[in-house]
């Protein structure tokens, strides 16, 4: 599968090197010995050509090596965007002839070459495009009308082209451009796969990524490269925006969606009933075990949340997972006793509302640890269950359901409410300009700002914080410590 | 810690008879050296540098850097 890298202002072809080269160290096992994770599923592996928009300086002797130099500066001139694309369109052209018919490209564009990426459509060639910190809506210097034109025709590419195309951005880390130019146009008339991805929110990543840094941050390039190898075993554009988004997944994204779980089948000796409480099982063993959990009715609770570590829950997990995986249902019968043998509670699976990976910093290092970022097997499940309303005086439970075959991991959960908890601080204030200043009034100067604020929570196992007087339109970085009342609870953990 | 091998191999049959930008720009087809065959995908190469790790791609234009306000000792 070719993949053509275009990129950007003053930038180099070699910048696909940490790409490339995750792909083919995720691809071969040993030299020239391909995986057999992907070869069983016809997968192949991927050819990385990179366009140079400069001149190549042939080396004087062998012992140099050969340079690019007079990088292309197509951030600022509109008809050097042109002319890239113009030689990307070639490049795609000869590219296919060495390939047999029906084959198609895949385009990744840093910066200014995610722009010239996007030119190229519509093209019936072109099979995904995936661009890295490109301000795709708006260029980062106008000094020409041929940069506008060329923006006002990516528009309309974006809205109806058929390929999908992936934005992932860096965030406030992202000094070169503004991190709202990243962020790809809606689709409005037509049903096409549009994502935006900040690295921020990107699931084992989750830290923002600086401007030349997201090419080769392992985090991002790995997931780039998996993503990848997997597009160029889809068939249509629907199968490789599932692909996009299950390989680059944002947070935010709706859970993926579950296939066919076994059903749960109760019978009398195979389960156990927790006490009423929170769920905690730790130190899991048993190869594999059901715990019924009541749920509490009087409290007219309206979700179920749940933690699990180590393991996965509907395929969701680390990338290195270990082999626990985790079930949850929801069981009713019409009688109390759930060790009632007629009739057993019966159990149904239970669709998450949410389901994500979040990350589990060690509280004595600072996150994510500099110079490593995240490990590929670090990461906790969120699972997040509406509760229907209840049925006449049936009893419900929770249904649990692990198999594991090492001695490792935990499961908490608990029963919440829905309510967020609001703050109505903001970040206006009539001199917050003059709170730059030494000797001004502190007590006008916006808190949010300048002091933080302390939000209290309940001891709830999830609680969500609004800040409705916040701009919507305006990205928020924030940082967040936990303050502890008392160690109750903590103890043993 | 990851190593990687990178190789590029310059596309000299993507020339003029292309596009006349091919005087100006080239094409690069990335192997990683030692684990990937060069020949078994596609037909014909000019190989280039199969060896000479982690030397490329760090030259980036001194000039180019020093107007983007970036470090002028590449740090890649």
């Amino acid at each position: 599968m070719p993949v053509l890298f275009i990129p950007g202002n003053a930038g180099s072809a070699h910048q696909i090197r940490s790409i490339a080269s995750s792909a083919a160290g995720q691809y071969y096992v040993s030299p020239y010995a391909p995986s057999p994770e992907f070869t069983s599923r016809g997968v192949k592996p991927l050819d990385f050509f990179a366009g140079t928009f400069s001149r190549l300086c042939w080396p004087r002797t062998a012992e140099l090596p050969l340079v690019d130099y007079n990088e292309d500066l197509s951030a600022f001139h509109g008809p050097t965007l042109d002319v890239e694309t113009a030689y990307a369109s070639s490049a795609i052209s000869y590219i296919l002839s060495l390939y047999p018919p029906g084959t198609s490209v895949i385009v990744m564009g840093h910066s200014m070459g995610g722009v010239v990426a996007t030119s190229l459509l519509p093209s019936p060639n072109i099979s995904a495009v995936i661009t890295m910190s490109t301000p795709h809506k708006f260029p980062p210097a106008r000094f020409d009308r041929r940069i506008a034109t060329i923006y006002h025709n990516n528009k309309a590419a974006l809205a109806t082209a058929n390929t999908p195309v992936l934005s992932l951005c860096g965030g406030a880390t992202d000094l070169m451009i503004l991190s709202e130019s990243c962020i790809l146009p809606k689709p409005v008339y037509m049903d096409v796969y549009r994502r935006t991805v900040f690295s921020s929110a990107l699931e084992g990543c989750w830290t923002g990524v600086g401007h030349q840094v997201v090419v080769w941050c392992h985090q991002v390039r790995w997931r780039v490269a998996r993503a990848a190898l997997e597009l160029g075993a889809a068939a249509s554009p629907e199968e490789r925006g599932a692909i996009l988004d299950l390989w680059l997944r944002d947070a935010h994204s709706a859970p993926p969606k579950p296939g066919h779980p076994a059903p749960l089948y109760l019978n009398q000796t195979s389960y156990s009933v927790l006490p009423k409480g929170p769920i905690v099982l730790r130190a899991l063993r048993k190869p594999d075990a059901v715990y019924l959990a009541p749920v509490p009715e009087a409290s007219l609770p309206s979700k179920f949340v749940a933690y699990v570590s180590e393991g996965s829950v509907l395929s969701m997990g680390p990338h290195h997972v270990s082999s626990l995986t985790v079930s949850f249902y929801l069981c009713s019968s019409m009688n109390d006793d759930a060790y009632a043998s007629s009739p057993l509670p019966s159990c149904e699976e239970w669709r998450p509302l949410s389901l994500k990976l979040i990350p589990n910093p060690s509280p004595e290092k600072p996150f994510p640890v500099p110079d490593e970022g995240v490990d590929e097997s670090e990461g906790i499940v969120v699972f997040e269950a509406a509760l229907p309303k209840r049925k006449g005086n049936e009893h419900r439970w929770v249904a649990v359901s692990y198999s594991i075959n090492e001695a490792r991991g935990w499961i908490i959960g608990s029963f919440v409410e829905n309510e967020p908890i609001v703050n109505k601080h903001n970040v206006h204030g009539a001199y917050s300009t003059i709170c730059y200043h030494s000797g001004s009034d502190e007590s006008l100067c916006p808190d949010l700002l300048y002091k933080g604020v302390t939000v209290p929570v309940d001891s709830n196992v999830l609680s969500r914080i609004q800040f409705p007087s916040l701009l919507s339109n305006a990205l928020v970085v924030y940082r967040v410590g936990a303050i502890y009342a008392s160690d109750e609870g903590c103890n043993g953990a | 810690m990851s190593y990687m091998y990178p190789s590029y191999l310059v596309q000299s049959q993507f020339n003029t008879s292309w596009t006349p930008l091919a005087k100006r720009y080239s094409l690069l087809l990335y192997r990683e050296a030692g684990w990937e065959d060069n020949q078994v995908r596609l037909a014909q190469y000019t190989p280039l540098y199969p060896y000479e790790l982690g030397r490329l791609g760090v030259c980036q234009s001194f000039s180019s850097r020093v107007m983007l306000g970036l470090p002028t000792r590449s740090v890649q």
